[in-house]
Order: structure tokens, then sequence, then C-alpha cells
């Protein structure tokens, strides 16, 4: 049994994000300015899922594969980061487009010289992770900051609010982690191993907070 | 290391959730501020409409008071004086004028009570709602080339003799406006007292009216009369609704019935 749910634990990251995905295909909420969460769920569903196998079966993965998976997680990390962007590009309507396009280039920048003179792109990249946590971070709380300010109450369900919500709570947790998950593989591997349970767990809750938004208004 | 990051997770998370909860609260607070402005902005803007509604009615009164009592007697004085004149010593011509002199004094005399006793809702105030309409449809249908119907629920008691004079003025208002406007010759009338709800629907063969065109002209500055039924409308917390088909256009007016102790 214990097996079992370990098993189920170390796939959370495949099956975390076809709760939102099915709920989307079952509500297929009508709201605009959701595609780049839709496209992040489907690109995270087919990276989660190889870097997993590719994990998961490395004694029977081609050479050429072996260890790819943190590629993929890398890749990830960068979609997560461009596909947010230009979410939050989208909800923050047309007055702010120059400003996001700005941010999209200069975190580009960021990663491409990351990559040229600091980290390796086929190794868990620490730096690329935090600089992710610390943009989506910053732009959700500059979010909240402005409904603050605004004179506007919205009283009605908004789905843009839940994922803001859900992505604020993970990067927020996520962030110590990813910061010192390079350092903390190389001189604790298995507490390593739980803090990425743990980062699973929220990747989880983050993934459940997109679902509700996709699910709409309870009827009571 | 390990502790740095164990407490670094616990401190972001405490951060971001209590952030998250100050926010929650800071907006629930803006929502219920707004929420209580609109509500004093709704009860100031039924007040006033309340008081337009009000001054008119006693306007309407002293109009129809000053008519049946100055304008009515002077006419019937007028019609007592022309009486006295003996036909016999007239000429032809002379008694045709006087005759149809008489016959102008006589109209005169009904148009003005007619006028005043629409102004006036005293037979409101003495024999209800549903025979003020009854009275109404009998008037507008006598002469003119319109065919009423009239089916009133007899369930329907007065509650609230102020709402029977704004129900019976929207009444009023439309049927005019569908005899001016709407060149209708079956108009009818029928109304339902249940579920604590009192609907009136007016049926006729004219030119109707839509729900889009009722909510754009009762903006326009010459649509008074549209204007003054949604204001009596907001008073009641009622509702109107225009359906249109070919040949059959209705008006449902629904009104809340508020129990009296």
């Amino acid at each position: 049994m214990k097996d079992f749910l370990t098993i189920i634990w170390e796939w959370s990251e495949v099956w975390a994000t076809i709760i939102p995905l099915t709920i989307f295909f079952i509500k297929k909420p009508k709201e605009k300015n959701l595609q780049p969460v839709i496209a992040y769920l489907v690109i995270a569903f087919f990276l989660n899922t190889f870097s997993d196998i590719i994990w998961k079966f490395k004694d029977d993965m081609p050479v050429i594969l072996q260890g790819k998976n943190n590629l993929l997680y890398n890749i990830h990390s960068i979609c997560r980061l461009m596909l947010f962007i230009v979410f939050f590009k989208l909800v923050e309507g047309t007055n702010s487009k120059r400003r996001f396009h700005w941010l999209m280039y200069i975190s580009a920048i960021l990663i491409i010289v990351n990559f040229k003179f600091f980290g390796e792109f086929f190794k868990l990249d620490s730096p690329l992770f935090t600089l992710e946590a610390i943009v989506l971070l910053v732009l959700c709380i500059l979010y909240f900051l402005q409904l603050l300010k605004s004179e506007k109450v919205n009283a009605q369900f908004d789905p843009f609010l839940i994922i803001i919500t859900g992505l604020a709570i993970y990067e927020s947790a996520s962030f110590f982690i990813f910061l010192f998950f390079d350092e903390l593989v190389l001189r604790n591997t298995p507490f390593a191993a739980i803090l990425w349970k743990v980062h699973n767990a929220f990747y989880l809750i983050f993934c459940i907070f997109i679902a509700r938004a996709f699910y709409g208004k309870f009827k009571y | 290391m390990e502790y740095l990051v164990i407490i670094g997770i616990a401190v972001m998370l405490l951060l971001i959730i209590s952030f998250l909860l100050a926010f929650n609260m800071s907006q629930r607070r803006k929502f219920l501020y707004k929420q209580e402005v609109q509500q004093l902005n709704e009860q100031q803007q039924n007040q006033l409409i309340e008081a337009a509604v009000r001054s008119e009615e006693i306007a309407s009164h002293r109009i129809s008071e000053e008519l049946h009592d100055e304008v009515g007697a002077l006419l019937s004085a007028t019609k007592l004086y022309m009486g006295h004149i003996e036909p016999e010593g007239l000429d032809a011509k002379s008694k045709g004028l006087l005759t149809k002199t008489l016959e102008l004094l006589d109209d005169s005399i009904t148009k003005v009570r007619s006028i005043s006793h629409n102004l006036h809702s005293a037979i409101l105030k003495e024999l209800g709602l549903n025979e003020a309409i009854r009275s109404f449809f009998q008037k507008i249908g006598q002469g003119a080339s319109l065919e009423t119907i009239v089916e009133l629920d007899p369930i329907y008691q007065t509650g609230n003799p102020e709402n029977d004079i704004s129900i019976y003025r929207i009444i009023q208002e439309l049927c005019n406006n569908i005899i001016k406007h709407g060149n209708a010759t079956r108009l009818k009338i029928y109304s339902t007292a249940k579920n604590d709800e009192l609907i009136f629907t007016l049926n006729h063969n004219g030119n109707g009216l839509s729900q889009e065109a009722f909510e754009r002209l009762r903006f326009q500055s010459n649509g008074l009369g549209l204007k003054n039924i949604q204001n009596r409308i907001i008073l009641l917390k009622g509702a109107i609704q225009f359906e249109s088909e070919p040949d059959n256009h209705s008006i449902v007016l629904k009104i809340p019935l508020i129990k009296t102790a």
C-alpha cells in the first residue's frame, strides 16, 4: 500500500496537470484570456510525463536520454515563465502591453546569459527557476496591489484571481526550494528529494486552483 | 542550509497567506462599503422619485378641483343663463346658433368633468383600484372605435392606497399611449393576484412597443409619460415588460404586494 502511494506521489506532477485539463474539457470555460494557461497545462503535461518516464526508467533508457529529464524541467520553467507573462499581459489589458513585452525580452536575455555563462542546460538550473519564481511572484503581488488600488470591486466569480492566487502560493512556497536546490542536491540528496516532493505538493495545489477557476461558479 | 530552506519556505508561505488574507479582507470591506453607498443612492433616488410623484399627484388634485369647482361651475352657470333665453323671440339663424351653443356647452361640461375625474383619484379611494380601472376603460371605450375588455382579479384588495394611485396612473398612461400612438381597435386588460404579486396584462392590436424601444425612449427628453411610468415602477419596486408579436402586443406589469398588518 505504502509503495503504491509512493508511486502515485512520484507521478503527481503528471496527474496534477490532468485535473485542470479534465475540468477544462468538461466545463469548457467561456472566459477569454485563458489560452496561455491552457497552453501551459498541455505543455506541462507532456514535459512532466517525459521527464518522469526518463527519470523512472533511467536504466532502460538509451544513453542519449539518460539524465535529460533536467533539460525538460528547464524547458518547463521557461515555458511557465513566458506563458504566465503572456497571461498577465492579457489579464491586465492593452494599457500595459509594452511593459510585458519588455519583461519578456529582459527575461529571455537573462535566461540566455545564464545558460551562456553560468548554468548548464542539461542540469536542473536553480538560477533559472529562481528567476521564474521572482518574476511571477512580483507580477502576482503587483496584480493584487492594482486590485487594491482600484475603485472597482468585482463581486462576481473571477477565474483570473483564482489562478493568480494559486500561482502566488506555488511560487512563494517554491522560491527557497528553487534557490538552494542545486546546492542541496550536492550536499544532501535525500533532503533535496524530500523538498522536491514538497514542491510537488504545492504544484498540485496550484493545479487545483486552476481547476477551480476552470470549473466556474458553483450552482446551489 | 536545510534549516534555512525550511524556515525560508515557512516565512514565504506565512507572508503570502497573510497578504492574501489582508487582500481578501480589504476587498470585502470595499465591497460592503460600495454596497452601502449604492443602497444609500438608491434610497435617495427613491425618495426623490416619491417626492416627484406625490407632488405631481397633489398638482393633479389641485387642477382637478379647480377645473371641477371653478371652470365646471362657470360653464354650468353659463348653461343656466343660456337656458333662460327664450327661443320664440329669435329668428331661425339665432335659434340655430343657440342650440349649437347649448350643445357645445354640454360637451364642454362633460369634457371638463371627465378631465377632472381622470386627474382626481377620488374614485380610487372610494371604490378601489379594480373599480377605478373598470370606470376608466368604460370611459375610453365610449364613443371611440375601441373595443375594451376588462377581466380583473376580484381577490385583490387595496393594501396601500398610495400604491394604487401609482398603478392606476401607469395603466392610464399606457392606455393613453396605446390609443394615441398605437391606433389600436381592441384593448384588453386582465389581472391576477397571487404569490404576493399583482400582475396586470394589457393586450392590444395596435402598433406595439418593444422592450428595447421602451428602454431607449424613456431616456429621451420628450418621453415624459414613459419616464413617469418608469419612476412609478421604481417606487412600487415592480417591473414592466413589453412583448411584441404581429397583431398582438402585450405589456405585463408586475407589482409586489405589500402585506399590511
